[in-house]
């Protein structure tokens, strides 16, 4: 980082450099020290405690109970194919949620760029379902396409589709995950819109006016010119976008519970329903555990980009 | 990139609707679901149960009635409000403070320490509530707003990533002046910093208003009776697909909405800001 910066005012550079230290410590522990207290007590150590938890075989009510195991929780998640199929989901969904979340984010951010009269209006409501709660876009899916009383059969009926599906959606086993995927992508996308968007703007123009005058189409400089530019935003965007992808659990939990017979089980929901329905705290902890490991390694890879990006400045 | 096609093409006059017909179609499949719940949460049980489609004749209060009258809906709303309030308030303290330490002091082991305070960002919520409910049993916090309170005040990462980026950028010849006037870091951090970043702060408060009015995993695990539920707990309740309480669902679910959809309306700049913020672009 070219910025870091002192507090002392501008000392000269022959100061002695461990008295200036020794003064900055008091003064630095009220500003960073209540937010790193609660950032340790409520985030850090439940962090420590999941891994903790997992090596233990407890039921989850007295602490005395709680038996050290080693990796016995882990060896057993490999025998458990309701997990390994949850693992299948979780990893299924976050990465055709990412692919799908980038290009269609991407395709509407290109659109919105040709600053067609309205533009403003769709971007406002492509970012509105972002701020509406899970839990609600989880019911209104769940009653609109619910196969007795929803919103889909009837509509698919009167435009003649009535009979391409057999009016199962979230109970179709084969139909579920698709389905829950499309909810998430349908209800993010907007947020990596505006992140493409954003970079779109700051994409010299001189750039496209070359491939302008060397009579390349609209289309074609979009594809040769401006996708090429938007490479790092892409990386920054299939990242967060599978982050995201990653917490799901609300939508999950609304609208199935994992089921029908755990056809949309994720890591998240078969390790809330083995900690909480079934009291196997430990077992539970293993399975967040590997949600946590998953979650280390997009972390990594941001904390690589975040760090050459800094460099850059 | 400004357009120099002065004569539109057939192919850009055909390119242009097609944009134009997937763009109002994507729209409505947003703009549909919220106006369905919206116009059927004034609408009675039994004409939405004969037509889900149809518009409302007239007006039906009776779904709200329900819910505020008859419902405990009044006491989530509070519930929700305080919780979001003291919470949103204290992150953006919390990391106001830390921001300014990481933007302004130099010492050992900086980097390594802000780095750690970014966890925060990465960790999917769900794989903590484990052991964050033993933890919080411990100190007999489970049911009380507390429990939800503290939980939120650790997240301070996206406070602190987005204030210290800006206090960084603040001119050093701002507070180099201040301190040559004889102020001290706290009167810099309140006289100065901190008014400086109000819209920074603006930021930190919205999106952290959305995550923490929106969150359901810490309520469904952490409150464990009724008149402690917030709002998106509290709408699970009339949650049934077999359309018992379709009408008062459907209010529940508009309040539910409104609230969020009404800050993003008004705070759409201070949102926007905050996306990028958080993409590292800011």
């Amino acid at each position: 980082m070219a910025t870091l910066t002192t507090g002392a005012p501008a000392p000269p550079r022959v100061a002695p450099k461990p008295a200036r230290k020794r003064r900055s410590w008091p003064a630095l522990i009220p500003f960073i020290g209540p937010a790193l207290g609660f950032y340790v007590m409520f985030l850090i150590i439940p962090l420590i405690g999941t891994i903790f938890l997992s090596l233990t075989d407890w039921n989850g009510f007295d602490f005395a109970q709680i038996h050290f195991v080693g990796a016995t929780n882990y060896t057993a998640l490999a025998h458990d194919p309701v997990f390994v199929s949850a693992l299948l989901h979780t990893l299924i969904f976050v990465a055709v949620a990412m692919v799908l979340k980038t290009v269609g984010s991407l395709a509407a951010a290109l659109a919105l760029n040709e600053r067609l009269p309205l533009s403003t209006m769709f971007r406002a409501i492509y970012v509105m379902p972002t701020v509406i709660s899970m839990v609600v876009i989880g019911v209104v899916f769940d009653l609109a396409l619910s196969p007795t009383l929803g919103l889909l059969n009837p509509l698919l009926k009167a435009i003649g589709l009535g009979h391409a599906t057999n009016g199962l959606w979230l109970d179709d086993p084969h139909k579920v995950l698709p389905i829950l995927i499309l909810v998430d992508v349908w209800q993010n996308f907007g947020i990596y819109m505006l992140i493409y968007i954003s970079a779109l703007v700051a994409i010299p123009d001189e750039l496209g006016e070359a491939a302008r005058v060397d009579g390349a189409s609209r289309w074609q400089e979009i594809r040769r010119v401006t996708i090429p530019m938007l490479r790092s935003t892409t990386g920054i965007v299939m990242l967060l976008s599978g982050i995201d992808s990653l917490k799901v659990f609300a939508t999950v939990y609304v609208m199935t519970r994992g089921g029908p017979n755990h056809a949309s089980e994720v890591l998240s929901t078969w390790g809330y329903s083995q900690a909480f329905t079934e009291d196997n705290v430990g077992y539970g902890s293993a399975i967040m555990v590997v949600l946590l490991a998953i979650a280390f390694v997009f972390a990594f890879i941001w904390l690589r980009l975040f760090r050459s990006k800094a460099e850059d400045r | 990139m400004a357009r120099k096609h002065r004569l539109p093409s057939p192919g850009r006059v055909t390119a242009v609707l097609g944009i134009y017909v997937l763009m109002t179609l994507v729209a409505v499949s947003i703009l549909f679901p919220v106006v369905w719940m919206l116009y059927s949460s004034i609408k009675s049980n039994q004409d939405i149960l004969s037509n889900v489609f149809s518009l409302p004749t007239s007006i039906k209060t009776a779904n709200y009635h329900n819910l505020f009258a008859g419902g405990q809906m009044p006491i989530w709303l509070l519930n929700s409000a305080v919780i979001t309030v003291v919470s949103v308030a204290g992150i953006a303290i919390l990391s106001a403070l830390a921001a300014y330490g990481f933007a302004t002091f130099s010492f050992r082991g900086k980097e390594k320490l802000f780095v750690f305070c970014l966890i925060g960002l990465m960790i999917p919520p769900q794989a903590l509530i484990v052991s964050g409910f033993k933890w919080m049993s411990l100190f007999a916090l489970i049911g009380s707003r507390w429990a939800l309170i503290l939980t939120y005040l650790g997240w301070i990462s996206f406070g602190v990533l987005v204030l210290r980026n800006f206090f960084q950028a603040v001119p050093r010849e701002i507070i180099e002046a201040a301190r040559i006037d004889g102020a001290g870091h706290w009167r810099i951090f309140s006289r100065i910093m901190v008014p400086l970043a109000r819209p920074s702060i603006g930021t930190v408060v919205v999106l952290n208003f959305m995550w923490v009015w929106n969150d359901f995993i810490y309520p469904l695990v952490y409150v464990n009776s009724a008149d402690r539920y917030t709002i998106p707990l509290g709408i699970l309740q009339y949650q049934s697909r077999l359309g018992v309480q379709w009408g008062t669902q459907m209010a529940a679910l508009s309040v539910a909405a409104g609230v969020p959809l009404l800050v993003y309306l008004i705070f759409q700049r201070q949102f926007i800001r905050g996306i990028l913020a958080g993409s590292l672009k800011g």
